[in-house]
Formats: structure tokens, sequence, C-alpha cells
């Protein structure tokens, strides 16, 4: 067993965990973006794109975290799925809206790049398609878990719903690879090394890690807001049958 | 020296930045409303069960029983 998940598996320790580690990773996200942020308008302009290529970094680690969000979506699904733990499938409730939001941030943010650099605020190819699927995903994930009454049927349907939507993350990563696309292959995460100009590289890195640190610290918030959710039921119940 | 000129493509840049600067505000005013929420809902129903369960003080003599 993982021991930091193992850890976590308690609610207590994860409520006393939280209660620190959220403000902890709040402040580090505000540092981080201060500091990407700083770098970015003090990069120059690049030679084709010209101010627009300030817009990666704002767009890049919001589509790397639209990735991200939902591995951990399916990862808490299959948790509560196989081993009907009450807090994967908390966290897995608490990821999903951050995921919709990074993902919509991504698409928005994609299409006010795309408009001046391609001629158009969106194409069908396969990247912004399959990223397009993966926001439907999340609001889909949202809406069976609303549109059920029976928390546990609809827990249990929504996690099954989350690990169909992991075979598209694949598709969203290789879309690229596999088909021609407006897009660029990648050029960060590469086998022999990145191939962005380091006056662009670390201010998107460290936009990249201010966007997970800000994710960090909302899930965890969110995750404590489900389980205030959760006992202040079981005390609604407790006192309706008293 | 930071760079804020953004011709000619200012139309699209400070529109992505404002969008993304409201979806972080959205979500941490969601986030944390929603937790509070919840925690001042349970606080509450918790005081409930408290008052509940404890158990009643003795009722004060009546006239009639008094000296």
């Amino acid at each position: 067993m993982i021991p930091v998940p193992a850890f976590l598996f308690n609610p207590e320790r994860f409520m006393a965990f939280s209660r620190w580690a959220a403000p902890m990773f709040g402040g580090l996200a505000v540092l981080l973006a201060l500091a990407g942020l700083y770098l970015g308008f003090l990069a120059p302009e690049d030679y084709q794109q010209g101010d627009t290529v300030r817009i990666m970094f704002i767009h890049v680690p919001a589509a790397w975290m639209s990735m991200f969000v939902y591995s951990c979506l399916g990862v808490a699904s299959f948790l509560s799925l196989v081993f009907r733990h009450a807090l994967a499938d908390a966290a897995a409730q608490a990821a999903a809206p951050l995921g919709a939001a990074f993902t919509g941030l991504a698409l928005i943010t994609g299409s006010l790049w795309g408009r001046p650099m391609w001629g158009a605020w969106w194409v069908w190819d396969a990247r912004m398609t399959s990223v397009l699927v993966l926001f439907l995903f999340y609001v889909a994930y949202m809406a069976l878990r609303a549109a059920l009454d029976d928390e546990t049927k609809a827990a249990r349907a929504a996690a099954i719903l989350a690990l169909v939507g992991l075979l598209n993350l694949p598709i969203v990563k290789f879309s690229v690879d596999w088909w021609n696309s407006l897009h660029q292959g990648a050029s960060v995460f590469r086998f022999d090394g990145p191939t962005v100009a380091d006056v662009f590289l670390y201010p998107l890195i460290l936009m990249a890690l201010a966007y997970m640190s800000a994710f960090g610290s909302l899930w965890l918030l969110r995750i404590r807001g489900e389980v205030w959710r959760r006992r202040a039921d079981v005390l609604a119940q407790r006192a309706a049958r008293a | 020296m930071l760079d804020f000129d953004a011709s000619p493509y200012g139309a699209y840049v400070w529109p992505a930045f404002a969008i993304t600067a409201l979806v972080f505000v959205g979500m941490i005013v969601s986030a944390l409303s929603h937790a509070r929420h919840w925690r001042a809902r349970t606080e509450a129903l918790r005081q409930i069960a408290l008052l509940a369960e404890a158990p009643r003080p003795p009722a004060p003599p009546s006239e009639a029983s008094a000296p």
C-alpha cells in the first residue's frame, strides 16, 4: 500500500492534513503565478506569433491540468468503485467541477489564441475535438451524479462513466501524432528534451506549477466541503429518526 | 522590462487573461462557499443533536409543593 493515500484514507486524518495543506498550496500557487507572470511578461515577443505567445502561459497549463485532473478523477473513481471508499468518492466528486473549469479554460483560451494565428475560432481537428469530448465527460459525470437521487447508485454509475472516459486521455495526448492537426506536436515533454526556448519554457513551467498548486488547494477544499456535507446528511437523518 | 503592449493582438491576449482570472475567482469562491456552507450546517446540526441528547434539568418546584 502506498503510504500517503493509506494515511489519507482516514477521514479524520484527511481533515487534519487538509486543514493546513489547502491554504499552504493556495499560497504557493499565488507565489508561483506571480513569478510565472513576471517572467512571462518579461519574455520577448515570439518572432512568428508576436504577443499572442503569452496566451501559451495560461492556455497550455490549463490543457495539461484538464488531463491531469481527469486522471485524478479516474483513479479516485476506481478506488471508490473497487474499495467502496467514501473519501475516494468524495475526491472524485470534488475533482469534476475543477476539471471541467480547467478544460473549459483550455478551450476558450485556445480559441482566443487560434483566431489570430490560424484565422479561425474553432476547427474540428483531432486535438480540439478530443478535448471537447473530455469536457463533455466532465459535464456528463456531474449531470449523472445530480440526476440520481440514490447517492450510492449515482456514485457507482458516475465512477463507471469516469473510467470509460479515461480511454479518451491517450487520444487527447497522441491526437497530434496520430492525425493531421493544426496543433504542433509535443514540445515540452519529449525524450530528447524540450524544444521551447528557455525564455518561454521557464514561465510556462512556473505557471504549470501554479495551476497544479491551485488545483491541490481547491481540490482539498472541495473534498473538505464534501466531507462536511456527508456529515450533515448523516446528522439530519439521525435528527429525522429521533 | 515588462512588456504589457500586446498590440496588435491585445483584443485576444487580454480577454484570455481576464477569462482565466474570472475562472480562477469562480473556482475559489465556489470551493470556499461550498465548504463554509456545509461546515456551518454540520455544526448547527451537531448542536441540535447535543441539545436533544442532553439530560433535561429537573423541573422547578411548583408553588403548590413549596413550603
